[in-house]
């Protein structure tokens, strides 16, 4: 569909500009004098005018030929005939006006007044049928950066869909064998307490397996499948899983993407604690300032160990995540000191996620 | 150590507690067997093995620090093993492809009682099993060794692959040299360079493994032999395969 067809307001300044053309081909006609003058704008005009209306169809004969993917040769063919075609039309439409021209009294030699600037004139419809053309490639350059524009949004959506299709918490098998054998171990020598770890590990798998959603969820279900979590792995580990939890009250009901914490959660305990042998502390803070949410995740390195300390691919794919779904501002931030890894994420408190 | 028959003394290696608590539970119902001692890591497991002198050690797999491969190859040879994992599919391969035993958390007391018998059945005998295969059997595909743990008398050393400078092969050992000092280690060379990234550390001669990170050149050495200089001046012999590797590896870099 041509381009004025959606916008149709954008007919008048096409009509302006041409108004403005049609000088061209009313300078060209002579004696100029005043009166003559006013003559050949009356006969150029409404030709003019007429002829920008008419040509609107050879937008479709652009888009057919688009300049970069067809042939020098073709485009050549095809538009000088077109130049050709575009004189005569543009000719026969002035010679019209001409003899209408020629109607008005006083007017009488109107009809006229074209002898001997015939060439000139169907040159210059020629050059006008090349800017209707070159006007109509500009419409299409624009219109695929739209389209590109639109692609792009559509892409970027899709990303997000599928950072979200891989959204349901990950249950490692490694850690879901570990505690049956925790349970198993526990049935004879305390069977309240094998019973509570079923219960935990219930909970934890209930969390993790629900539809994913893309929705934000208030951070309080984030924290309750981080602690139940926790609580399944206490069991395991024993005394050497110490949580230090500071969570600012008021934090609980802040939005945030599902499934940022707990991958944290899991990579502080795999990554630190449970490659100590006495273990450490597992430090979960939450906190607001300057507009935004703050999380930071730290915990004990083994000090011989190399390396980051973190989940590397855990923390990329968050990060894309985060990236996906906050429009700006949120940011992650993964970083070993010393003996202590941290990871720290800020996403914003208004924006609710939701990026369209 | 007791001869085939009596009692099966046995060590029990799992860094979490229910995990010990659970294998010696089940370890009473088995007749014939005594537990030799707990430990919660492989160092202390070396500790115990060498006081008490297991016949069997129950070795989890997923441990701090040192992980039960490493403590395998630490370990007296005459002790069996049977590996305790909860899942890792990468070290069920490498059970696999070596023929060791292992048992899957949470298994039950039948399965338990079939491996201390396996176990028993094999007392006495040395193990022909080393963790250097199985860590490489178990890696994934493209990734090595950073590390390397040896035992110095009572002392053992977590060695980073990196700041190893040369190996050299001696029958059933390995004698590592990093800065400028020197240990041995129960491995056979073929073992070792198999769990080492083949990018940095280079087979030049049929007993010499060097990284690549020290070798500072190569030179003409009697009439149409080669040897290699490393940064600090050592000198090591290069085969013509050697020479061949090392080659291969500078064309492949450009």
């Amino acid at each position: 569909m041509h381009p004025f067809l959606h916008h149709p307001r954008w007919l008048l300044p096409y009509l302006g500009a041409w108004l403005l053309l049609s000088m061209f081909p009313a300078a060209i006609l002579g004696p100029m004098d005043v009166g003559h003058r006013l003559q050949a704008v009356a006969i150029t005009v409404l030709p003019t005018l007429g002829f920008a209306v008419a040509t609107l169809p050879s937008w479709y004969l652009c888009r057919v030929l688009p300049l970069d993917r067809s042939g020098a040769l073709r485009l050549a063919t095809v538009h000088g005939i077109g130049a050709l075609c575009g004189g005569l039309l543009w000719l026969g439409l002035a010679e019209v006006a001409a003899r209408g021209a020629g109607l008005v009294p006083g007017w009488a030699d109107a009809a006229s007044r074209l002898a001997g600037h015939r060439p000139e004139l169907v040159a210059t419809g020629a050059v006008f049928w090349c800017l209707v053309a070159a006007f109509h490639y500009l419409l299409a350059a624009i219109e695929a950066v739209h389209e590109a524009e639109a692609r792009a949004a559509v892409l970027a959506v899709r990303a997000r869909e599928a950072a979200l299709a891989g959204l349901k918490a990950q249950v490692h098998p490694h850690f879901l064998f570990n505690s049956l054998n925790t349970i198993s171990a526990l049935v004879t020598r305390d069977p309240a307490g094998a019973r509570q770890a079923c219960i935990q590990l219930a909970d934890f798998l209930r969390q993790s397996l629900r539809t994913p959603d893309a929705r934000p969820i208030p951070l309080a279900d984030e924290l309750a499948l981080a602690r139940s979590y926790l609580g399944v792995e206490a069991v395991r580990l024993g005394s050497r899983l110490v949580v230090r939890e500071v969570i600012e009250p008021g934090c609980e009901s802040v939005p945030i993407l599902p499934l940022v914490l707990q991958p944290l959660v899991e990579n502080a305990v795999r990554h630190g604690v449970a490659r100590i042998p006495e273990g450490g502390t597992l430090g979960l803070e939450a906190w607001r300032a300057d507009g935004f949410l703050w999380l930071r995740v730290t915990n004990p390195v083994d000090p011989g160990s190399p390396g980051a300390g973190g989940g590397g691919m855990g923390l990329r794919t968050l990060r894309d995540r985060l990236g996906a779904m906050y429009t700006q501002g949120a940011i992650l931030d993964a970083r070993r000191d010393g003996d202590t890894f941290r990871v720290v994420v800020r996403v914003p408190l208004e924006d609710g996620g939701e990026a369209t | 150590m007791t001869d085939p028959g009596g009692t099966l003394s046995i060590l029990i290696v799992d860094d979490e507690e229910p995990a010990r608590l659970l294998l010696r539970e089940l370890l009473e119902s088995v007749p014939g067997v005594r537990i030799a001692g707990e430990a919660a890591n492989g160092l202390e497991a070396l500790g115990l093995a060498a006081r008490e002198r297991p016949d069997v050690v129950l070795l989890d797999v997923q441990m701090p620090r040192m992980d039960g491969f490493e403590t395998l190859d630490l370990l007296d040879p005459r002790i069996a093993v049977v590996f305790v994992t909860a899942f890792d599919e990468h070290a069920l391969r490498a059970f696999e492809v070596n023929a060791v035993d292992y048992l899957l958390k949470p298994f039950p007391a039948a399965r338990l009682a079939e491996a201390i018998s396996r176990a028993r059945a094999r007392a006495g005998r040395l193990r022909d099993v080393d963790g250097g295969a199985l860590s490489a059997a178990a890696r994934p595909a493209g990734t090595y060794a950073t590390r390397i743990v040896v035992r110095d008398g009572p002392r053992v050393d977590v060695l980073p692959a990196a700041e190893v400078e040369y190996a050299r092969g001696q029958a059933d050992y390995v004698e590592l040299v990093a800065g400028g000092r020197s240990c041995l280690k129960q491995q056979t060379l073929q073992s070792l360079e198999a769990s080492l990234d083949p990018g940095q550390f280079v087979r030049i001669h049929r007993s010499y493994l060097v990284n690549l990170a020290f070798l500072k050149r190569i030179e003409p050495w009697g009439s149409d032999s080669r040897q290699a200089v490393l940064a600090d001046g050592t000198e090591l012999p290069v085969s013509r395969a050697g020479l061949a590797r090392l080659n291969e590896i500078f064309d492949g870099k450009g």
